[in-house]
């Protein structure tokens, strides 16, 4: 299909896009829209898995291969009006967003740091693996979220946290080298959302590309200050955009280039590897090493992921 | 359980520092449900003007500029009771040993609607705080009072579907 034809709700700019990035518009489009199946994650903060999976049987829950607490829901069920989601017992979680904190790895006792953290789905995912020990501070810049983020902390039974805001560009200078783990999920112009809510259209323009990514640029740099030596950074978007993706971490390379950017293995997930190039211009190559998740490959909203390594040295 | 004396529960008192709320809510956990307060040694117990809140150590104690608040709102201090959070008792109620009711389906929704029920006497509760089960996890906090147990689902928290 030529980004000529009208696709509805799409801008013709947007589709111009995802043809330019090598996308088949008449697979790639209907599985954007299409809403992934259902992911619920075990809190393990508040039971096992499984004496919930016991609990949840009647959903008879099937699980996904790259984390053995993410489940899939067959059907469409109203999940958030289950009894074990009001006792915290499961949190509702698309399954590629799951992916960042999976590839993060977090431990108990850790210093961690959720920059962008609201509405929170990342950040309990977080307090689990660290098993409620440590520090975690889950920062936000936007007061409004501020209320969904500690709901989703309450409900989830997260003792580790320590909520801030401020805007992330300031950790950079108030904690420099102090965390050993980073989360940056950065604001982002939300592309591979559209199938739960076209709303992201809004505010969908190349400038506003441009201006998130500079935004980003300096997310990015301040996580990379304030990460340990030997510290680990997730950077993740829920966009295609190579400026969000590639391009921010291609920032963070030019200035530091000593930092690592790790492979990743995603077990059960069509992943794609990083652009090398975006209209003529070269991304440095080791964000090869990025994982692109597409909703026609996987069964899940549009996400990329990379994981940074601060060396030692 | 609750004070009577509305009138004067706002007086700040000088006995109430931060150390006696935080004894005080202790001794209840203890008296009323069974808890023992060591399970709160591992973590820090702060509180924020009548309420105890708990975090992990660390979060306790780490300095930073534009903190929102840190942890979970354990209970709430009044002057003749110590209300436990839903949260609290979500997180920490397979600690609970005495004063605990189960509820079936159809009493679990309605608990979570933040209804008042009649529930079926005996059971092994006396009046006050009493802290309600489904299937073996922790729902909350209600006030029973007799036959009539009241939830006390936040708002905010209700399932109403
Ligand atoms: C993609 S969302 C985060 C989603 C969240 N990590 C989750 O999994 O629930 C990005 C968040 O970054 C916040 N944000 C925007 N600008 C920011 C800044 N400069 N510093 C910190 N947070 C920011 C937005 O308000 C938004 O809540």
């Amino acid at each position: 299909m030529s980004a000529k034809r009208r696709e509805p709700g799409l801008p013709q700019a947007m589709l111009a896009r995802f043809e330019e990035m090598g996308l088949d518009l008449d697979v790639f489009v209907p599985a954007l829209l299409r809403l992934p199946s259902q992911t619920f994650r075990i809190n393990t903060l508040k039971a096992d898995r499984e004496s919930v999976l016991d609990a949840l049987s009647y959903l008879d829950p099937e699980p996904v291969e790259w984390n053995d607490l993410v489940f899939r829901v067959k059907g469409r069920q109203k999940l958030g009006n289950l009894v074990e989601h009001f006792l915290g017992l499961i949190y509702v979680q698309d399954s590629s967003s799951t992916i960042p904190v999976t590839v993060l790895e977090p431990e108990p006792g850790e210093r961690i740091l959720d920059m962008a953290s609201a509405p929170g789905s990342k950040t309990t995912q977080i307090a689990a693996g660290m098993q409620n020990s440590g520090l975690l501070i889950a920062n936000e810049v936007s007061v409004k979220r501020i209320a969904a983020l500690t709901g989703n902390l309450d409900r989830s039974g997260v003792l580790n946290s320590v909520v801030t805001k401020q805007p992330g560009q300031a950790y950079g200078h108030i904690a420099t080298g102090y965390f050993d783990r980073i989360l940056l999920d950065a604001p982002c112009s939300s592309e591979g959302t559209l199938s739960r809510s076209m709303r992201t259209l809004e505010i969908w323009s190349e400038n506003s590309i441009i201006r998130l990514a500079n935004i980003q640029h300096a997310l990015i740099l301040s996580a990379y200050y304030a990460l340990k030596p030997g510290g680990v950074l997730v950077y993740s978007t829920c966009t295609f955009a190579p400026e969000e993706n590639e391009g921010t971490v291609t920032h963070l390379l030019e200035r530091f280039p000593e930092s690592i950017v790790e492979p990743l293995e995603l077990k059960g997930i069509d992943s794609q590897p990083g652009f090398s190039e975006w209209r003529g211009e070269d991304f440095d190559p080791r964000v090869k090493n990025m994982a692109r998740i597409f909703p026609h490959l996987h069964d899940g909203e549009g996400f990329c992921v990379a994981k940074i390594r601060k060396p030692l040295t | 359980m609750r004070s009577k004396d509305k009138k004067t529960s706002h007086l700040k008192r000088p006995e109430r520092t931060q150390d006696v709320l935080i004894a005080r809510m202790l001794a209840s956990f203890e008296e009323r449900f069974g808890i023992d307060s060591k399970h709160f040694h591992a973590y820090r117990l702060f509180t924020r003007s009548n309420d105890v809140w708990c975090s992990s150590l660390d979060a306790g104690k780490a300095e930073f500029p534009h903190v929102v608040r840190r942890g979970l709102r354990l209970a709430r201090v009044f002057d003749f009771s110590v209300k436990p959070t839903t949260n609290a008792v979500q997180l920490f109620g397979h600690l609970v040993k005495r004063n605990r009711i189960d509820l079936d389906p159809d009493e679990t929704r309605l608990f979570l609607k933040g209804e008042t029920q009649k529930i079926e006497a005996p059971r092994d509760a006396t009046d006050g705080f009493v802290a309600a089960f489904y299937k073996g996890f922790a729902l909350g906090i209600g006030l029973l009072k007799g036959e009539n147990l009241k939830s006390q689902v936040p708002r905010s928290r209700r399932v109403i579907g």
